[in-house]
Order: C-alpha cells, then sequence, then structure tokens
C-alpha cells in the first residue's frame, strides 16, 4: 500500500476536458471533476512509471517484458470531487483472476484498487485499474 | 434519454480522432507510454500506428454519461477496452436504459462504436439522470 497527495486544480480539469473532447472547456474555479478525472492523478504519483524519469531509461518497460495491457477500468463515485480539493490515493493491491483466452491460452487479469479520501479522511473516488496479461508471462 | 427500460441516448464522441488529441490526453492524464504518441515505437513493437490510449477512449464516452446524468449524478462508471482506437476514427457512444431501480436511479448500458460500426468500449454505469 502506498498514498500521494492530489491536489484538484481547476486548470487541470479544463485541460483533461479538452482532452477527453469538451474542446472548448473554459477555466471555472468550481469545477466539478469529470468522470474519469481521477485517472489523472497518476502525474502526482512518484512512483508512476508512464512518466519520464531523469534515473532510468525510458519507457522503462517494453511491452515484450510481459507487464500486459490496460484491460478496464471502473470507478465508484461517493461523491464528485471539485477544483480547490486536495485528496490523498491509497494504492493497494485488488482481486486477481484467470480466464481462458480466445487464442487458447490463460490470461491473468489483476486489480490495482485507488481510494481518494478528502481531508476529513471520506472516501469520494475508488478506482479500479484492470490489467490483463498472458499467465505463461507471469514472472513474480 | 427518460428513466425507462430501453430508453437511449445516442451522441458523437469524436469526429475525427487526431493524434493532436491524443497527445493532449497524454498531457492531462500524465500517461506518456510511447504506444500513445510515438508512431516508430508502436510499429516496431507489433501495431500498424500509435493508437489512443483506453482511458481516452473511456474519457470521451464520458461525455455521454455527463449529457444525461449532470456533472454529478454518477455512482459507478465501468468500462472494457475491447479493440484499438486509432487516428482518424469517429466514436458514437450509445447508452440504454437496463433498469430503473426503486429510488430512482436507473444503471445503463455502455456501447461505444467507431465508424465501421466496430464495438471498441462496452460498460456499465448507475447514477441518477439530470432531469430526474
Amino acid at each position: 500500500m502506498r498514498s500521494f497527495e492530489f491536489p484538484v486544480e481547476a486548470g487541470h480539469i479544463q485541460e483533461f476536458k479538452r482532452a477527453v473532447g469538451d474542446h472548448d472547456a473554459t477555466f471555472d474555479p468550481d469545477a466539478v471533476a469529470p468522470p474519469t478525472f481521477m485517472v489523472a492523478a497518476d502525474r502526482y504519483d512518484p512512483d508512476y512509471d508512464r512518466r519520464l524519469r531523469s534515473d532510468s531509461p525510458w519507457p522503462p518497460v517494453a511491452p515484450e517484458s510481459g507487464s500486459g495491457f490496460h484491460a478496464g477500468m471502473v470507478f465508484e463515485y461517493h461523491r464528485h470531487p471539485k477544483a480547490g480539493e486536495v485528496l490523498t490515493a491509497t494504492v493497494t493491491e485488488g482481486e486477481e483472476w484467470f480466464k481462458q483466452g480466445r487464442r487458447g491460452g490463460q490470461l491473468r487479469f489483476r486489480e490495482i484498487v485507488t481510494t481518494f479520501a478528502d481531508t476529513d479522511g471520506r472516501p469520494c473516488v475508488t478506482a479500479r485499474w484492470i490489467n490483463v496479461r498472458a499467465a505463461n508471462e507471469v514472472r513474480e | 434519454m427518460t428513466p425507462e427500460v430501453g430508453s437511449q441516448h445516442r451522441q458523437v464522441v469524436a469526429n475525427g480522432l487526431t493524434r493532436t488529441q491524443l497527445v493532449a490526453y497524454a498531457g492531462a492524464s500524465g500517461d506518456f507510454h510511447p504506444f500513445h504518441h510515438d508512431e516508430i515505437y508502436a510499429t516496431t513493437h507489433g501495431f500498424d500506428r500509435l493508437f489512443a490510449h483506453g482511458m481516452l477512449t473511456m474519457g470521451v464516452s464520458g461525455q455521454a454519461l455527463v449529457a444525461v446524468f449532470g456533472p454529478d449524478g454518477l455512482d459507478r462508471y465501468g468500462a472494457d477496452f475491447l479493440k484499438p482506437v486509432w487516428p482518424g476514427d469517429t466514436l458514437t457512444t450509445e447508452l440504454t436504459v437496463a433498469a430503473v431501480n426503486s429510488d430512482g436511479s436507473v444503471d445503463v448500458d455502455i456501447a461505444t462504436t467507431d465508424q465501421h460500426g466496430t464495438l471498441v468500449l462496452r460498460g456499465t454505469a448507475a447514477g441518477r439522470l439530470a432531469s430526474d
């Protein structure tokens, strides 16, 4: 388990809205975070592996190494965060399951669960990142 | 969309997705995986060209949800990424009310297809319609 802070900034919400198709989104200091905005917390995660780093080559993990692919995502909203809040993101391992792939091999699905809580410790959003990879590529 | 089983909402959520939008999404989300902005990297790793983040497809599909649930009406939004989405693709999201709950909230099925009719994202959502 690990935690980091995620400041929900109005300018970041505007940038994110424009990127997901609301191209004319304007700056709103009271903006409600759009439905998938919590994924952008990764910008504040010091351990996030899809960012430029000064201490390791980029990209750090080539696809043939078996890191898998992002297969799906689930958000549960306890309430919708707004600009100006500072949330605490807590990342934990979720469930793991196996499924037969269409090409015959077995696939391993794995959840990474991130819970976003407000300054009072109340949960706002729970996000489940679902990763999939071939089971025979798994190297613990 | 009305709170009746079978009621639908259909919306074009990306009209000719551009590489620029992929780069904008990389910056906004922080996800700089080279599959989504580096054509040479993508082609040397088995893809015809670069392709959109699954979360970008989920993000644009979310516009249709905001249109019917409002900015804060959703209780849940989940999706599976079924097929790659390529630059130039036009995406249409269709929402269908699958259930109306006793508290007035609704469950909807989500299907996002490309211009060929290929299902690229399938999901579900729940919440209270903005028109309630």
